[in-house]
């Protein structure tokens, strides 16, 4: 048996365990407060591990070398990290995605590299190659998503385009130079230094905004109303976990790059980091179904949790979904970098069957939380509020 | 079962008290059990759909086969034309075998990319899979017989791509044919229904996205006098821009429509059981009545939907609407559990 095998085999016997004992429910009101908890503490360590992602950057900025652009790479992948875990907090209109929700202009995707910097064919392409255009946070903010869906300005993606640039090959990430942010080796050396440090300010100011928004003891904050919501906010919760089960990471993707066998389609390209979104998403969705949390610092935040709820109404059923849910991390561990060769070949190429697993363990979820659900009395998992 | 048998079962239904009406003051609607509903949906609506698209399928096939490069385009193009009105009659709700083979994914993603279906003429021998979906199916099909050079390359790579889509719409109609024998337990039964409304809700949902908000989105962001709709290359036909696209989008809400509150009250087992003739076979004539009215209303505002932005905005309002009431009303008193689909994340 495996290593990853002992681990699942011994996660699943905890939560039975907890599961059995557990005959006490937890009441709506404490899922809430704990996934509250848990969804504060995490958009904290995304902010914290953005923070030293900035210092990183300010240094290549400050003093560009092969080093340091190494280094604020690193930085970048270390907090990608920590913001992967939280997209389990999307698509049911809370403060990352609401009407003002900045997820447009954290974390939009794919991105049309030309619209930033130049390209391969493209010298002049870009914001950065239009003087004209004034590169501040306001402005990188009003131009995001302008003009079409792929005009990606701002975000996690920019910077990491910014960071690594175009991913021409066929075996590794993009390969800017860090000559391309010294002046004299590269047009408009300036204006890439700048747009990159706006960039990131940008984002660590979402970030800031997202940690307020869940706040603890604020009187009037989304986590105030949130945990007075009740089984309506389980409802928001179970939104959640089941979007990004389904239609997001299988099917947007895993599902869609699968189908295409095409790099345009790879969620995190410049850096061929995509093997970990989809690990760190699934992570995501384990840490709110178990109630727990391991943050950035080591310590643990856990208690009330869906799991806990659903199964004092039908403990088979949470296990069972419990099982699924674990299933998909470990899937999701076993795809190898880079995803974009991964996704290539026929239908049973290894990689391609790897990829597979994860998304039919996912899907799996996905009904798998339908029935969670409904054992607790929740039956419409869609956006639009039940009359 | 024989027709005398058939005959039998509706005259005992009706002897039992068919309770509600097509217009249901007047004519009895017998009460349905989800196998009538279901099994309704395969014989009497899917699989005959799925066999026209077989056939369509088979035309452009062979009108490739034979046509191209040395005709021109005009008898692939209609061929082209027939079988994305079958394959949209069929698709719209996507049950059963279209879910399971990801049947859309395979033979119609959008967009396609160009420069991908070129990359994939200049290598004829190359498995076709490694061409990616955006390089295959109807849409690439589409750009090869409206924007490509009609070269014999082209024409080869057409070819192999409608054969392609033959050999799906092949599998779906075996599939649905078998499907019934798939669908005699009570709990296959109750999934597939679940499987229908759920679907139903993400094809209206997919209908309003990319048929109406995009590209009302689209056009207003870069200025456009005039939508782009998915068929945009078909759409640029000179006799009449814009059709192949418009002529689709009705052709998908017609399913739609079809599906949900189609007015013919079939005897049990026989035929299509609508939603709404559902509801009225459980005597729950008000909610079908009113599903009837939201559903007139955004068949008048899909009909009345032009190239301006205020007919686009309405016609996604009405299915928004329509979508609700189905979610909020229709689901729970045919005890639906609403999950999740494709349509979800963004």
């Amino acid at each position: 048996m495996t290593f990853k095998r002992v681990r699942f085999t011994l996660a699943a016997l905890l939560l039975g365990v907890s599961l059995q004992a557990g005959a006490q429910a937890p009441t709506p009101e404490a899922v809430n407060r704990n996934y509250a908890e848990i969804v504060h503490a995490s958009y904290q360590d995304s902010l914290t591990s953005a923070l030293q992602m900035q210092e990183a950057i300010q240094a290549f900025v400050a003093a560009p070398s092969e080093s340091s652009q190494q280094a604020a790479r690193q930085a970048w992948l270390a907090a990608r990290e920590w913001y992967g875990q939280t997209e389990a907090y999307r698509f049911y209109s809370g403060p990352i995605d609401d009407e003002s929700g900045p997820e447009g202009r954290l974390n939009a995707w794919p991105l049309d590299e030309a619209y930033v910097d130049y390209v391969k064919g493209r010298a002049d392409a870009g914001i950065i190659n239009k003087p004209s255009v004034t590169i501040t946070k306001a402005e990188l903010s009003r131009l995001n998503e302008r003009g079409g869906e792929e005009n990606i300005a701002a975000g996690w993606h920019a910077i990491e385009f910014l960071l690594w640039g175009q991913d021409l090959s066929a075996t590794g990430p993009g390969n800017r130079s860090y000559e391309d942010f010294v002046d004299g080796k590269a047009a408009h050396a300036d204006r890439r230094r700048q747009y990159l440090l706006t960039a990131t300010e940008l984002l660590i100011d979402d970030l800031r905004y997202l940690g307020r928004a869940w706040a603890p003891d604020a009187l009037s904050n989304y986590r105030a109303r949130f945990e007075r919501g009740g089984l309506e906010s389980v409802r928001k919760i179970i939104i959640g976990l089941g979007s990004l089960s389904r239609g997001e990471l299988a099917g947007e993707r895993l599902e869609v790059a699968m189908n295409t066998q095409d790099q345009e389609d790879e969620h995190s390209c410049f850096s061929d980091n995509t093997h970990r979104d989809a690990v760190t998403n699934a992570k995501g969705i384990e840490n709110v179904w178990f109630g727990r949390y391991r943050r950035l610092d080591g310590s643990l935040v856990q208690g009330a949790s869906l799991a806990e709820l659903v199964a004092a109404a039908n403990p088979a059923l949470a296990r069972r979904v419990g099982e699924q849910i674990s299933a998909s991390v470990q899937a999701a561990e076993a795809i190898q970098a880079p995803f974009d060769r991964e996704v290539i070949g026929s239908s049973s190429a290894p990689g391609r069957l790897r990829i597979q697993k994860t998304i039919d363990a996912l899907v799996a979820q996905s009904k798998g939380l339908v029935e969670a659900a409904a054992a607790i009395g929740i039956t419409r998992l869609t956006l639009s509020a039940p009359k | 079962m024989s027709r005398w048998l058939l005959f039998a079962v509706w005259l005992a239904a009706w002897a039992l008290g068919a309770q509600a009406q097509e217009d249901w003051r007047r004519v009895a609607v017998p009460t349905y059990t989800p196998a009538h509903f279901v099994l309704g949906q395969v014989q009497g609506w899917y699989s005959p759909r799925a066999a026209a698209l077989a056939r369509q399928a088979l035309n452009l096939e062979a009108a490739l086969a034979h046509g191209c490069p040395a005709d021109g385009p005009e008898e692939a193009r209609l061929a082209w034309r027939r079988s994305v009105v079958a394959w949209a009659r069929l698709s719209a709700v996507a049950v059963g075998p279209l879910n399971e083979r990801r049947s859309q994914r395979r033979i119609d993603f959008l967009p396609i990319r160009p420069a991908r279906i070129a990359e994939a003429v200049a290598a004829p021998g190359q498995d076709l899979e490694l061409a990616g979906v955006a390089a295959r199916g109807f849409g690439a099909l589409e750009w090869l017989l409206w924007a490509a050079p009609q070269d014999a390359a082209h024409c080869a790579y057409a070819l192999r791509l409608a054969g392609e889509i033959r050999a799906e719409a092949q599998a779906l109609e075996q599939a649905f044919a078998a499907r019934p024998a798939l669908l005699q337990e009570d709990e296959a039964l109750v999934a597939a229904m679940n499987e229908s409304l759920n679907q139903w809700l993400g094809g209206v949902e997919m209908l309003r996205l990319q048929w109406l908000v995009k590209p009302l989105g689209d056009m207003q962001q870069r200025g456009r006098p005039a939508p782009l709709l998915p068929r945009q290359f078909a759409d640029q036909d000179a006799a009449a821009p814009g059709a192949a696209s418009r002529e689709e989008r009705q052709l998908r809400w017609e399913s739609l429509q079809e599906l949900l509150v189609g007015t013919a009250v079939p005897a049990p087992g026989q035929d299509l059981v609508s939603v709404a003739t559902y509801l009225r076979g459980k005597g729950l004539n008000p909610l079908a009545d009113r599903l009837l009215a939201q559903a007139r209303l955004a068949d008048q505002a899909l009909e009345q939907a032009g190239d301006g932005p205020a007919s686009l905005e309405l016609a996604a309002r009405r299915l928004a609407e329509l979508k609700a009431l189905v979610e909020n009303e229709v689901t729970p008193v045919l005890d639906i559990r609403v999950g999740f689909s494709d349509a979800d994340g963004d």
